[in-house]
């Protein structure tokens, strides 16, 4: 089933795509279609989130309270619910980063041929 | 579950928005449409599994904050573990009373009695017109079971046992039979472990040739052997054929040690006018109470016409097995639960008012939460999860103390109070309460947590946590104590009630003098004491040996013990005053008497003459009446000389002169007035001995056995009581009523007390600053302390007018259950008032007595 080109597309880790999400949702509110897109669009298609698990993601981060719903419009001019990162999700999306960036650096180090 | 709903329809609608977009975004692609469509959907993924995952979602991140809640509130309570301890320890002993209460209510009321088809069972009562609840006679019995067609079984018992001796081992041991027909374990729906029920065919006999043994009888004396079908065991000098043995005890219903089937063929059998059977039946399925009834009635009306001489008036009269056995204890426990349910409302009070102390202490943390973001709902599921933490510890240790309490019901054990050796912890228990707990939980919960959760956030962040003074906020620990005072009235005056009423049963005038008063069973079983004589003069022999020993006084022998529960009456006519109707038979009490009885048992003579040995020796036809046999059949009248003609067993009534009157007694109750009876003088086979005694009645129980041996070596005697046993034995259901309703008004006290103490401490250190005021401006030392002790008994005092006006509405339903004592017993509410009066001012008074302590410089300088 599966081809070639989506076999070398990467996995996405446990959680990475909460902050993905948070990370997006920084620039103003988004509706769901518009979340996938932007982090597919921003990871030049490396990312390839399969759309649907954006949901249950979207509802975990609600629960939490690190990003709101709110009724809107879509572009095709329906209901949507567009999403919009709380304060305490933007507290959330620092300290996440934070943890992101020693993670990914103590990886490369590790990885890094000896010099 | 509606809000999940809604939540699951924006999903759908959110989900479709998203694949419709994405298929848009395919067709200006230049997809074709049906193309667009199926790319947009297997890009989306499988729509089936991110609805589920999302429904995960919501549930594992309500466990996260039930367990970040549980987390919080575990470390709250860890901070304060004094707090902690005092609101568990509450809860539980109010929740550890209601369950060991629970529990005995479960058992008894509850849960359907052992039996197979319990609902179906019912019991018929011998009805006529001066009786209710009479038993039913053998050729009666056995007319209804052939006629009626409403029932799947009827069978029937006789409503006493008879004493056998079961030989075998090195001594003969006394055994209690009892009689049943066939159908009786068939109608309970008890098969043997081993063997058969009865069947008809054992009835077609004038001595029954086959025995049943109970449980306990074949494990105990035949030492639980399998194969005991079909051999032979001798029960007095006869021998009888094992045909079956219980898998089961019936505690419920008999304590028999073995059963006989009833023989039928017997002259004794035939009779319509002894009445002595107790039918039990088991409705078939879908025939009502009521129909079997009107079956019933319509054989009652046959007999009635076809044998009116003996049948005219009478009828049956069926209820339920289950209200028969338990009914009679029904209101008591219902008393007890009430009473029980109203401490665990004290204890929730408590609580609630330790929990609105504790918020208080907590407000600054509160505020800074809501600053921060939380809602109120998410603050209120965080304090009621402390307060279900504390129900749950509170419940948890409740349990323990059940087990203790069910085991001291146990040990109280009243004979009145049927089925306790099934009263236990049970899952059904276990399960109510927790339920309690959460319920409990809740209930002081909610309260408190409303309230805090409330804030207004500005006037928080400007109080900034200091005490505050203001009156409003001090109404809702006012009016906790109130409430608390009240419901403590009501249990304290409905166990005061209960308690004076004990206290007069104990002191109730008996009729005789059970101080120092020793009494045993002797059965003469051998055939050889078949003979009048014979017995007449073992008992006068056995007289003469026990007075003669040292220390006895006067001996004497009766057929049924008062208070034993042992119960005979009959028939007679006046033979002076003929009734119109020759049918028209009195009915009361007769015993049989031996030796010097009156003067063992110190029943005052007040007319004519005691018996003498040759009353009985010759069978003299005399009796001797009561006082209140007087009073009810010779109004203003003497009855010395007069003559009763009294139904002994024989169609033909023997007259009997009155040689004698005797003041009345006690004998099936305490509680009951005191009963006409006859005494007619010899001996049975079975008689109770009666000992006074000089000194301690124990002394004399090895003269009373060898007295008995050097008679006769092979008679057995039962165990030794003291009459005053005997007596308190028989008050054990208003002993266990009282001890355990003393104990919840105790609890209720305590608790109270500990309310009053603990929100008037709250008080005082809230007013600190106020009280430290006072003093600086003036105000003397005892002011103050009358300012908080006046604080503490004026609430008290507004619920001790609100709980004595509650209790005199709610103890109208205790009538029942109290002797000589009126539900409005204006001495009980009385002493409850001074005791509570009392308690509440001490109460006050500690804490006040630190509000006089306050140093003005350093309340001044408080916070």
């Amino acid at each position: 089933m599966s081809t070639k080109e989506e076999r070398e597309r990467i996995e996405l880790l446990q959680g990475t795509l909460d902050l993905l999400i948070l990370r997006t949702l920084l620039l103003g509110p988004a509706h769901g279609h518009a979340i996938a897109k932007a982090i597919e669009f921003k990871s030049d298609a490396v990312l390839q989130v399969e759309q649907g698990s954006l949901y249950p993601a979207l509802h975990r981060l609600i629960k939490r309270a690190w990003i709101s719903a709110e009724e809107g419009t879509s572009e095709n001019n329906r209901r949507a619910k567009y999403y919009r990162l709380t304060a305490k999700g933007r507290r959330q999306l620092e300290l996440e980063t934070r943890k992101w960036d020693k993670l990914a650096g103590a990886i490369a180090r590790i990885l890094a041929p000896a010099e | 579950m509606w809000r999940r709903k809604r939540m699951m329809e924006e999903l759908d609608a959110d989900i479709r928005e998203h694949i419709e977009t994405e298929t848009q975004d395919n067709l200006e692609r230049g997809m074709a449409p049906e193309e667009a469509r199926y790319a947009a959907m297997r890009r989306f993924g499988n729509v089936t599994r991110v609805k589920e995952d999302t429904r995960e979602v919501w549930t594992v991140v309500w466990f996260e904050h039930l367990i970040e809640d549980i987390r919080f509130g575990l470390r709250m309570l860890r901070k304060n573990p004094g707090f902690a301890a005092v609101a568990v320890l509450t809860l539980a002993l109010g929740i550890g009373a209601n369950t060991a209460l629970f529990s005995v209510v479960n058992a008894v009321l509850l849960r359907p009695l052992p039996f197979e088809n319990s609902l179906r069972l019912v019991w018929s009562w011998g009805n006529c017109s001066l009786c209710d609840q009479a038993a039913v006679s053998p050729a009666d019995f056995t007319d209804y079971r052939a006629q009626s067609h409403s029932f799947e079984h009827y069978g029937a018992m006789a409503g006493e046992n008879s004493l056998f001796n079961l030989a075998g081992g090195d001594k003969p041991i006394q055994i209690e039979g009892s009689m049943v027909t066939a159908g009786f374990f068939d109608a309970l729906g008890i098969h043997p472990r081993y063997g058969r029920a009865f069947e008809l065919s054992d009835e077609k006999t004038t001595d029954p040739q086959v025995v049943i043994l109970s449980h306990h009888l074949w494990q105990d004396r035949f030492g639980s052997d399998p194969n005991l079908i079909g051999k032979s065991i001798t029960l007095d000098d006869k021998t009888r054929t094992v045909v079956g043995v219980l898998a089961n005890d019936l505690s419920v219903l008999s304590r028999a040690d073995l059963w006989f089937p009833a023989p039928f063929q017997n002259q004794g059998m035939q009779s319509r006018r002894s009445h002595f059977l107790r039918p039990v039946g088991l409705l078939r399925r879908g025939v009502t109470i009521s129909q079997a009834q009107a079956e019933l009635d319509t054989i009652a009306a046959r007999l009635g016409r076809e044998y009116p001489d003996t049948n005219a008036g009478w009828s049956l009269r069926l209820e339920p097995l289950q209200s028969v056995l338990v009914g009679s204890v029904r209101s008591a426990l219902l008393v007890l639960l009430a009473a029980v349910g109203l401490v665990l409302l004290i204890a929730c009070a408590n609580a609630a008012s330790l929990l609105l102390s504790r918020n208080t202490a907590r407000r600054r943390e509160i505020v800074i939460r809501t600053a921060i973001g939380a809602g109120r709902s998410r603050l209120l599921r965080q304090l009621l999860t402390e307060s279900l933490l504390l129900a749950l510890a509170g419940g948890a240790a409740g349990i323990f103390l059940a087990y203790a309490g069910v085991e001291f019901l146990k040990g109280l054990g009243p004979r009145s109070l049927p089925r306790l050796d099934e009263v236990n912890v049970s899952g059904a228990v276990l399960a109510s309460t927790f339920v309690t707990a959460i319920f409990t939980g809740i209930l002081f919960g909610l309260g408190p947590a409303l309230k805090a959760s409330r804030r207004d956030l500005v006037q928080g962040l400007r109080e900034g946590g200091a005490a505050g003074d203001s009156r409003s906020k001090h109404r809702a620990h006012g009016a906790l104590v109130v409430a608390e005072v009240a419901l403590s009235v009501v249990v304290l005056i409905a166990s005061g009630l209960l308690l004076n009423s004990f206290w007069r049963l104990m002191r109730v005038h008996l009729g005789f003098d059970p101080a120092n008063l020793l009494t045993t069973e002797v059965s003469l079983i051998s055939p050889r004491y078949d003979d009048d004589r014979r017995r007449e003069s073992f008992f006068h022999e056995l007289q003469d040996r026990i007075q003669s020993a040292s220390g006895a006084g006067s001996v004497g022998f009766v057929s049924e013990l008062p208070l034993s529960g042992e119960a005979d009456d009959t028939f007679f006519t006046i033979a002076e005053h003929p009734p119109a109707n020759p049918n028209d038979n009195n009915d009361a009490d007769v015993r049989i008497i031996d030796g010097d009885y009156f003067g063992a048992m110190r029943i005052p003579l007040s007319g004519g003459r005691a018996f003498e040995r040759q009353d009985s020796l010759e069978s003299r036809k005399v009796v001797i009446v009561n006082e209140p046999f007087v009073k009810k059949f010779f109004p203003n009248e003497n009855p010395i000389g007069k003559h009763l003609k009294m139904f002994e067993g024989k169609p033909e009534f023997v007259a009997r002169e009155i040689v004698g009157i005797v003041g009345g007694n006690k004998h099936f109750a305490l509680r009951e007035s005191l009963r006409p009876a006859m005494f007619t003088p010899g001996s049975f086979m079975r008689m109770n001995v009666v000992v006074r005694s000089a000194g301690d009645p124990a002394l004399l129980t090895t003269a009373v056995r060898q007295a008995i041996r050097a008679i006769d070596p092979d008679e057995a005697t039962s165990a030794f009581r003291m009459m005053g046993d005997v007596v308190s034995t028989s008050a054990a259901g208003d002993r266990f009523n009282a001890l355990l309703l003393g104990a919840f008004g105790g609890i209720a006290l305590l608790l109270t007390a500990a309310g009053i103490f603990g929100v008037l401490s709250y008080l005082v250190t809230q007013r600190t600053r106020e009280i430290g005021l006072r003093m600086a401006l003036g105000a003397q030392r005892l002011s103050v302390v009358r300012l908080i002790v006046g604080q503490g008994v004026r609430l008290a005092l507004l619920g001790l007018c609100i709980g004595v006006v509650a209790a005199v509405v709610v103890t109208r339903w205790m009538s029942s259950v109290l002797f000589d004592v009126k539900p409005t017993d204006p001495l009980t509410f009385a002493a409850v008032a001074v005791v509570l009066g009392t308690v509440a001012f001490l109460a006050s008074y500690l804490p006040a007595r630190r509000a006089m302590r306050v140093d003005p410089m350093v309340a001044l300088r408080y916070e």
